[in-house]
């Protein structure tokens, strides 16, 4: 690509002084950068729109700014990591637009432009995936204020999506439900925004529009897994352990070997049995028997080995409330057996469970109270040395 | 206008929630838990003389041990035929009341046991302890585990020497050691 000199620039510029003016400056400093331009010679026309900018006969001229749009669009393209040049682009067609009332180049600029939006949206998706939040949300706001004006079509309504999810990484949570509901608003169908929007109205504690956004998405997308995950989820957390049973159940029934779901049933089972005093057996045997369905299959879940002593574990708690003084010693003396029992039972799954993670201090704390309760000293002492070293850590 | 490419990326929370399953004691507390209650239940089944029938009901701790807060909060929740349970601690032998009903020694005094029992000789207070072997050396009540299941001995004996009437019943649940 060959450059223009400075001293054939001061030629041009020194004719446009003789000739006196505004026609020349237009004629020869857009007609040169129009010329240069299809010669390809992207930096003497840029010189040359760059002079007819900053010249009195052209620069309130809508075509010199439509010029130099086009001129750094295309500089851009030619190395899209200059980005001051689509800045300069944009900037420059953004001022066209205002200039050109009778509206002459109104549509090849607003064909740049979009080009242009399009470049912010593309390197925004890139962002997201680079995890820059910042400079993603910066992009996608670009875009969505010119697709607001010009195009508000199924891309804008995604880019609301994306600069919600943006916003929500940069924990600016306020301006993600912003962007997020109107992303809805403009139709935008996605399992995830559904499931995204209903966690921002959990985390506001909004729980009936997170129910009713939870459930309209449930509507759209019936078969979505997320979905469905996030809906439990939700129960669980408004303590609505029924709707949640029902529903991991339902879920079991379809597919009864995920594991992580029989571990979601086993917390609503062992919820069940400590918020509900009349359930506590049939909760209690029903957590037994899923965890141990899934140790059948996976017998080094840690996890579920925990869980599953702990649930013996906690089923003896209860059994020693206040009212075990009103029992009689004989009667008191059967129950502390019941009690041994299931101390005994638990056992084997803490002890597996600290054998599978031996840095846990949940599990090492299980076991220390099962080895008092047994009375077993030394392993009770070499248990409490580990807890002593893993929180001096 | 360009294609737009979209990729995935890693999105806010799609996992399913749960969670280590909390214990609901404190562990360590059961087996305090159930010496308390057995504590309560000796209560109402030996008898004390008479000259130990008036007054507050009398439980001490001797030296310091996790099941005095399991005896305060049952202290004062019950009481004693009508007497108000009041729990005291005692750090050493000499500050051992006459009028202590009953007279727990934490599992880490054991040291102490000869001298308690020197203390208590002659009166009728109700020496317990958690120790292998307790019983033959003194204590009228020991806790004990066997085969996992916490129990307790009682030394007849030492009972029979104390004036300390106990009924059958909490005989036949007790390991009875001479």
């Amino acid at each position: 690509m060959t450059r223009m000199s400075p001293y054939k620039l001061l030629c041009i510029a020194c004719a446009c002084l003789m000739f006196g003016g505004t026609v020349c400056g237009q004629t020869i400093l857009l007609e040169k950068t129009a010329e240069y331009l299809k010669k390809n010679n992207l930096q003497s026309a840029r010189e040359a729109i760059e002079l007819a900018a900053k010249n009195d006969a052209t620069k309130n001229e809508a075509r010199t700014w439509y010029l130099k749009g086009f001129v750094f669009k295309e500089l851009y393209k030619q190395n899209p990591a200059a980005t001051e040049n689509r800045e300069t682009a944009v900037e420059a067609l953004q001022k066209s637009l205002t200039l050109d009332s009778k509206k002459t180049y109104s549509a090849a600029v607003n064909t740049d432009l979009d080009y242009l939006h399009g470049t912010y949206y593309n390197e925004a998706i890139d962002l997201l995936n680079a995890k820059q939040f910042e400079r993603a949300l910066a992009g996608l706001q670009k875009f969505i204020a010119f697709r607001v004006k010009n195009k508000p079509d199924e891309f804008y309504s995604e880019a609301l999506y994306h600069a919600g999810y943006a916003s929500y990484s940069l924990g600016k949570k306020t301006e993600a439900k912003q962007y997020y509901e109107q992303a809805l608003q403009k139709g935008y169908k996605s399992a995830l925004l559904y499931d995204d929007l209903t966690q921002i109205y959990l985390s506001e504690q909004n729980t009936p529009k997170a129910t009713q956004t939870i459930e309209a998405g449930r509507k759209v997308f019936p078969n979505d897994a997320t979905l469905r995950t996030s809906e439990i989820n939700m129960y669980l957390q408004l303590k609505k352990y029924v709707t949640a049973e029902r529903m991991i159940e339902d879920y079991l029934k379809a597919n009864p070997q995920d594991t992580d779901a029989m571990m979601v049933a086993g917390t609503i089972y062992r919820t069940i049995c400590e918020t509900d005093t009349t359930k506590q057996d049939v909760y209690f045997e029903k957590q037994k028997t899923l965890y141990k369905k899934i140790l059948a299959k996976e017998p080094d879940n840690f996890m579920a080995n925990y869980n599953l002593g702990v649930s013996y574990y906690n089923r003896a708690v209860p059994l020693l409330n206040d009212k075990a003084a009103d029992l009689t010693i004989t009667e008191f003396s059967k129950r502390v057996e019941y009690i041994s029992t299931l101390i005994l039972e638990s056992k084997p799954y803490i002890e597996k469970a600290a054998q599978l993670s031996p840095q846990n201090v949940n599990s090492l704390k299980a076991l220390s109270g099962i080895y008092h309760y047994l009375n077993e000293p030394e392993k009770l002492q070499q248990i409490q040395n580990k807890i002593k070293l893993l929180e001096n850590k | 206008m360009k294609t737009l490419i979209l990729s995935i990326y890693i999105l806010l929370s799609t996992a399913f929630c749960f969670a280590h399953a909390p214990l609901r004691d404190n562990p360590g507390n059961l087996t305090y838990k159930i010496q308390s209650v057995y504590i309560y239940n000796f209560i109402k089944e030996i008898q004390w003389p008479s000259e130990y029938s008036e007054g507050n009901f009398i439980i001490g701790v001797f030296g310091e041990s996790d099941i005095e807060g399991e005896l305060r909060s049952l202290a004062a929740a019950r009481t004693a035929n009508n007497r108000k349970i009041v729990i005291k601690r005692y750090a050493r032998v000499g500050e051992i009341e006459k009028d202590c009903h009953v007279l727990y020694l934490a599992t880490n005094y054991y040291s102490e046991l000869s001298g308690v029992i020197q203390k208590t000789r002659g009166t009728s207070t109700l020496v317990i302890t958690h120790k292998e072997g307790a019983a033959r050396f003194g204590s009228l009540v020991n806790f004990v585990t066997e085969k996992g299941k916490p129990r307790f001995e009682m030394n007849l004996t030492a009972f029979d020497k104390s004036r300390l009437k106990y009924t059958q019943q909490l005989k036949s649940v007790a390991i009875s050691v001479d």
